[in-house]
């Protein structure tokens, strides 16, 4: 077990069974858990790895608020399903032909339920008369008894695991956000289309200089995260963040990482239009005939001298060396971005750009074709669907992601 | 030796990609001589359906430009994880970027991490694995044939990959472990073999506590066996995904707009469409951590 221990303002993933959140702890921080109210500030100086039980505090305005107090991990890992369900026992022959959907199976009362939960019954004991009360518990098959406890288990059992960060909790706590949702906050971008893009995109701790070019907007910082992840603090691996507005170093996604002071060095983050200013005045992108308006953002607020260094560092990088990859995740239409900044990106290197919708990229597709610097294009479609596996009940999982993004991405070459 | 860094050039020893068409890429090693069936030293000569190409001309080229063909022409691309896979010398069935990308994010992979893979294959995984966690990760990996496994640790030298950053072992894990490999001491394993639950105590025991472990298996009776072995063996949060990548062809299409009175207008619009048939199934990738507080183990559980 990691010996880590939790300081003040450091971000850890919190888990309840299979919801995951990352929060930053403080003394006063709390979050919202589902429809609880969790605090934090038992978790100082706890171990990163560690198992709580979550146990009422006080009620503020008739809220419930918790507390979260360690409890041994052997409690954490109880599992309900072995507890109550007796799967020795023959079921072959059972089916619930005689069950009727009549509201009346359930011999406990609303309030006596709520009652146990309010005087703190653990869960093990509440499922426990649930099933003792349960007129057809003993009529289902094992199998639905099983899915019956774990049902229960998942309202009752109040435990949490507190884990450290990663990416992959990452883009699992900010994806699971809004299932519903048709314009989710992320852009449909989902674990296999954002590790997708990283592959693709090439990012790689290299030991000789390259600079990695990416525009992400409408993302939450999901995919520069990512690509942080794969530099190193000992390489010389950098990433220029673009984007239409400064402060997109801030993003949840980033901060949750706990990324150290040295690899954060190796990221720099510009506004797109000073970028394209600096780039065309510096003479690395050539200077266009009727600048696009347009594609200006909003004018930089105060050029302080830290962020003049940052963009002279930038270019100058940019100057000896082309760069060796562009990613463009945009919630706008991506083609003027793209096609501004291909320019700047080495021979036989490649390009990415995702977007939620395919009729933007179809229209990329064909002007970049036109254009005829680049090759290997291809648009996709990534799928993705999971498994529930159990012996003789395994199927897909009922509900799945309808659409992941859609990804155009080629190979720049020297044009015809 | 173009692998680990990016190259603008093209320099004797390299690995170039020669690119005809989507469906016609190679690869050529940039060195002027080849030995032929007969074992003898001739000049390295590539036919093309567009002709031949001396190799040795490449040298001082530009990546990303156009090298003409006794017939026609081609591009001449450094290489990428992406290119390699489509176009690397197959000694066993691959893995394709949709899985790879899928397996190096959810173990969570990073340059330092050490990881171990049975089996070696072709190498398509093991490219994608070194490029993350080079400079100074570690990558173990192992297979049981012996051919296969000389011919990757050579193939990885030619790519500028060697120890200790890759480690290549002819090694039947399921019956032996994966030795030398210190107990408690990789972030990652990856499996992908015929019986994978004979491996994965082996796995649990050169696992780090809260290491990663991803298995892939074309069937699902390898999956439901896997995971009954996984959860008997500490580990926990077990999940199984399958991915796949559907490719969209872009085209503009006409298409004719019927009216009421029998009249047709001809329609011109933007669309995309998938191909008629597309590869459905790769295999089920299982992932799973090892318990941060399981203890550690000095011999592999045995579970029968």
């Amino acid at each position: 077990m990691e010996t880590d221990t939790i300081k003040s303002g450091q971000w850890v993933a919190l888990q309840r069974e299979n919801y995951v959140k990352v929060v930053q702890v403080t003394e006063k921080s709390h979050i919202s858990l589902g429809r609880d109210v969790v605090e934090l500030g038992n978790l100082l100086g706890k171990s990163v790895w560690s198992t709580y039980s979550m146990e009422v505090a006080k009620r503020i305005r008739g809220e419930r608020r918790f507390q979260l107090v360690e409890c041994p991990i052997s409690e954490y890992e109880q599992s309900l399903v072995q507890v109550l369900v007796d799967d020795s026992k023959d079921t072959e022959g059972k089916d619930n032909r005689f069950i009727k959907d009549d509201g009346q199976s359930q011999k406990l009362s609303r309030e006596a339920i709520v009652g146990m939960q309010a005087e703190g019954v653990s869960a093990k004991d509440i499922v426990g008369q649930l099933v003792e009360n349960s007129s057809t518990f003993e009529q289902k098959t094992v199998f639905a008894q099983e899915k019956y406890v774990s049902k229960k288990q998942r309202k009752y059992k109040k435990y949490v695991l507190v884990r450290p960060t990663s990416n992959r909790l990452v883009t699992q706590a900010l994806c699971n956000l809004s299932p519903q949702e048709q314009n989710p906050k992320h852009m449909s971008l989902r674990q296999d289309s954002l590790s997708l893009i990283v592959s693709l995109s090439g990012v790689q701790a290299t030991t000789r200089p390259s600079t990695f070019l990416l525009f992400e907007s409408g993302s939450q910082g999901m995919v520069t995260s990512a690509m942080i992840e794969r530099l190193s603090a000992t390489s010389d691996a950098h990433l220029v963040v673009l984007s239409c507005a400064r402060g997109n170093d801030k993003t949840v996604a980033i901060q949750a990482m706990n990324y150290s002071p040295e690899l954060l060095s190796k990221v720099h983050y510009l506004s797109l239009s000073e970028f394209l200013k600096s780039a065309t005045e510096c003479g690395i992108l050539p200077q266009k005939e009727n600048c696009e308006k347009q594609e200006e953002g909003p004018p930089a607020k105060r050029a302080n001298s830290d962020y003049e260094a940052e963009v002279s560092l930038v270019m100058e990088r940019l100057r000896s060396d082309k760069a060796a990859a562009l990613i463009v995740v945009a919630k706008e239409n991506p083609i003027n971005v793209c096609t501004h900044l291909l320019p700047l990106v080495e021979l036989s290197r490649p390009f990415i750009i995702y977007s939620q919708f395919k009729e933007p990229l179809q229209e990329a597709y064909m002007k970049l074709k036109a254009d005829k610097n680049v090759t290997a294009l291809k648009l996709k479609e990534p799928w993705l669907r999971k498994y529930q596996i159990l012996p003789e009940r395994t199927h897909p999982e009922v509900l799945m992601s309808g659409s992941g993004g859609f990804i155009l991405h080629g190979l720049t070459v020297e044009s015809a | 030796m173009s692998f680990p860094e990016f190259k603008t050039k093209i320099e004797r020893g390299d690995t170039v990609i020669l690119y005809l068409s989507v469906t016609s890429i190679f690869p050529l090693q940039v060195e002027p001589k080849m030995t032929n069936k007969k074992g003898s030293l001739v000049d390295n000569i590539f036919q093309t359906v567009y002709g031949a190409l001396r190799v040795s001309d490449l040298e001082g080229q530009r990546y990303g430009t156009k090298v003409a063909l006794s017939k026609g022409w081609a591009l001449v691309l450094a290489p990428t994880c992406d290119l390699w896979t489509q176009c690397l010398p197959h000694r066993t069935q691959i893995l394709y970027t949709p899985d790879i990308s899928l397996i190096v994010a959810q173990l969570e992979l990073r340059p330092g991490s050490k990881v171990v893979e049975a089996g070696t294959g072709s190498g398509s995984l093991s490219h994608s694995i070194l490029r993350t966690v080079k400079p100074d990760g570690e990558l173990h990996t192992f297979d049981f044939h012996e051919g296969r496994a000389d011919a990757a640790r050579e193939e990885f030298a030619l790519h500028g990959y060697k120890e200790p950053l890759v480690r290549v072992a002819h090694r039947d894990v399921c019956a032996l472990g994966f030795d030398p490999v210190a107990a408690a001491s990789v972030d990652a394993v990856f499996l992908d073999l015929p019986c994978p639950w004979d491996a994965i105590g082996h796995a649990r025991k050169v696992l780090r506590p809260g290491g990663r472990i991803a298995i892939f298996s074309p069937c699902v009776e390898q999956v439901v066996r896997t995971k009954e072995v996984l959860l008997k063996s500490d580990f926990f949060e077990t999940e199984t995904i399958e991915c796949l990548c559907k490719e969209l062809s872009v085209q503009y299409r006409t298409h004719g707009k019927l009216h009421l009175d029998g009249n047709e207008e001809q329609e011109r619009y933007l669309t995309s469409l998938p191909c008629a048939s597309i590869p459905g199934h790769s295999g089920f990738l299982t992932f799973a951590t090892l318990k941060p507080w399981a203890t550690p183990c000095r011999s592999p559980i045995l579970i029968s």
